[in-house]
């Protein structure tokens, strides 16, 4: 039994940890709109993604509309060590990002209502790598994959005070999809485990827009503030390893960080407007915890501190609108540089990995739809100087937005 | 912490948006829409007052003015005004008022009703469609008016 527990205690490290690493949990809101324009968008929050950055946006709209987005994910990571030797995983998916309905009331207050689904977490992954442990008898080649989502569905509310919107979103978040993997050990063959997780949670996201347009001495600037407290989510884990007979139930939870953020927007031209974001993640102290084993969300623990600006552009002849935009972010992962391990045996970090993000966009406006679509792209390296092996990731997003206005 | 985020939140409720909120205005558009629903409903005081109010906000006709978003929408307070006026038998205001209107960009239905005005049987035929001017001046019809 001792071998049997050592086994599924290593499931619970590699499936765990792997999981905290595939996914930075900088969770930010929808669409192309946003994304071409850097995700600075607390400030704007003036379509049917409003629920995902700024729900107190929903009440500047007039018509009902509905979006869906589609999002292209190609992920690459080499790790090299110091001999110059290297390994490249790649990973390419695409899929239903988001889709929302926003619905307008008659009223004094602009009442509006929305409702969204999103995907919030991305726990896929696909990788290969060697793990050393005595007790199963040496080197064990480890292949690892996932295709756990956790998405959310939201409701909000929002309504115009004078200059002010105010706006709350409500989301149930729910999982779907399995982790597995496969240890190659020298003691006991092939072993393959599968993680089954059912992850749940409601958050709250609030959301204040200060419209200076709305004023008696109007001027065309827009601030945002939105605050979603921290939560948790819960993870009722089935492990079953079948060459063993084996099935445990047990309970993971994850820390989800307090969010805040603030966003300006200024519409410089009829065409063109500009805008700027600085959002707080309170990833600090939060982790992912089963049974009495830790581990911290950030490999640095510390808070991520995101600034975003952006601009758009729109292009206007007779017979068409086009959008185009651009934007920049700096972007805080979870990951940490490795610098040594203590007399445990645990990993020490060093500071916070910080990537850059340039964003591109353009789209298509008519009357009742409008079509955009925006690449995003960054890169940064993790050096593990203990051991003496980079990790280089490389990320490229393409988002595709439809927006129907009826 | 907590007391003193309490405090400033109720600050900024008391000393700036409780005021701002007493002060604030609709947006030209919002006014604009509302002035269309009350001559839809023949309502043609309301409606001079609503355009009146779209007026001192943006005061300029065009096939496309942006509103939120990316959407556009026509807007022709000064041509609406103008018609409400001819209703209300304001002939002088009504011809004043469609004369800016053709003065800043051309529309069929502001030159129509130019030619209705003082004409009560004229006003009381059929209205031509809003959407021609456009085809007369070139454009495609590709912006229309937003809905309640």
């Amino acid at each position: 039994m001792k071998s049997l527990s050592t086994v599924t205690f290593i499931f619970f490290l590699l499936l765990t940890t792997t999981f905290s690493q595939k996914n930075d949990f900088n969770f930010v809101g929808a669409g192309a709109r946003a994304a071409g324009m850097g995700n600075a968008f607390i400030g704007v929050s003036d379509d049917a993604t409003a629920i995902s950055w700024n729900p107190a946006g929903l009440s500047q709209l007039m018509r009902a509309e509905a979006s869906v987005v589609g999002r292209y994910t190609m992920r690459d990571v080499e790790f090299k060590d110091f001999t110059g030797a290297n390994e490249t995983n790649s990973l390419s998916t695409f899929g239903l990002n988001f889709g929302s309905l926003v619905v307008p009331f008659k009223g004094v207050f602009n009442p509006v209502i929305a409702a969204s689904f999103q995907n919030q977490l991305d726990f896929t992954y696909k990788d290969n790598w060697v793990e050393y442990n005595e007790e199963l008898g040496g080197e064990v080649p480890v292949e690892g994959e996932s295709d756990v989502l956790v998405h959310a569905g939201s409701i909000a509310y929002s309504m115009k005070f004078g200059f002010l919107h105010a706006g709350v979103t409500v989301s149930r978040w729910f999982s779907t999809g399995e982790a597995s993997a496969t240890l190659q050990t020298p003691l006991y063959g092939a072993v393959k485990g599968v993680d089954e997780h059912s992850i749940t949670g409601t958050s709250f996201l609030l959301g204040a827009l200060l419209d200076f347009e709305s004023l008696n001495n109007s001027f065309p600037m827009k601030l945002g503030i939105k605050f979603s407290p921290s939560f948790e989510l819960e993870d009722e884990l089935k492990t079953i390893i079948p060459e063993f007979n084996y099935q445990a139930e047990s309970k993971i939870t994850y820390e989800m960080p307090s969010v805040i953020g603030f966003g300006l927007s200024f519409r410089v031209l009829d065409e063109l407007t500009l805008a700027a974001d600085y959002e707080m993640i309170g990833s600090k102290n939060k982790q992912i915890s089963q049974n009495d084993v830790s581990v911290n969300l950030s490999e640095s623990n510390e808070d991520m501190n995101q600034f975003r600006v952006g601009a758009e552009y729109l292009i206007i002849s007779n017979n068409l609108i086009i959008p185009v935009r651009a934007g920049y972010k700096n972007n805080p992962t979870m990951r940490a540089d490795l610098v040594d391990y203590d007399v445990e045996g645990l990993p020490v970090y060093s500071g916070q990995v910080m990537a850059n993000s340039l964003n591109f966009g353009a789209g298509l406006v008519f009357n009742n739809f409008a079509f955009d679509v925006a690449y995003e792209y960054f890169d940064f390296v993790v050096k593990d100087t203990a051991d003496g092996i980079n990790e280089n990731q490389t990320h490229n997003f393409i988002t595709l937005s439809g927006i129907v206005y009826f | 912490m907590r007391k003193s985020v309490r405090l400033l939140l109720i600050l900024i409720l008391c000393v700036i948006i409780c005021p701002e909120i007493i002060y604030s205005q609709q947006k030209f558009y919002e006014y604009y829409e509302k002035g269309l629903n009350y001559a839809s409903s023949q309502d043609w005081q309301s409606a001079a007052d609503m355009f009146k109010k779209a007026i001192e906000i943006d005061a300029k006709d065009s096939y496309r003015k942006r509103v939120y978003g990316t959407k556009f929408i026509e807007y022709f307070p000064n041509r609406e005004l103008g018609i409400a006026y001819a209703y209300l038998k304001q002939d002088g205001l009504a011809r004043q008022y469609l004369d800016i209107s053709l003065g800043e960009v051309y529309s069929e239905r502001a030159e129509d009703f130019k030619n209705r005005v003082g004409n009560p049987s004229l006003l009381t035929a059929v209205e031509p469609k809003k959407e021609e001017p456009q085809k007369a001046a070139g454009k495609t019809v590709l912006f229309q008016r937003l809905h309640y």
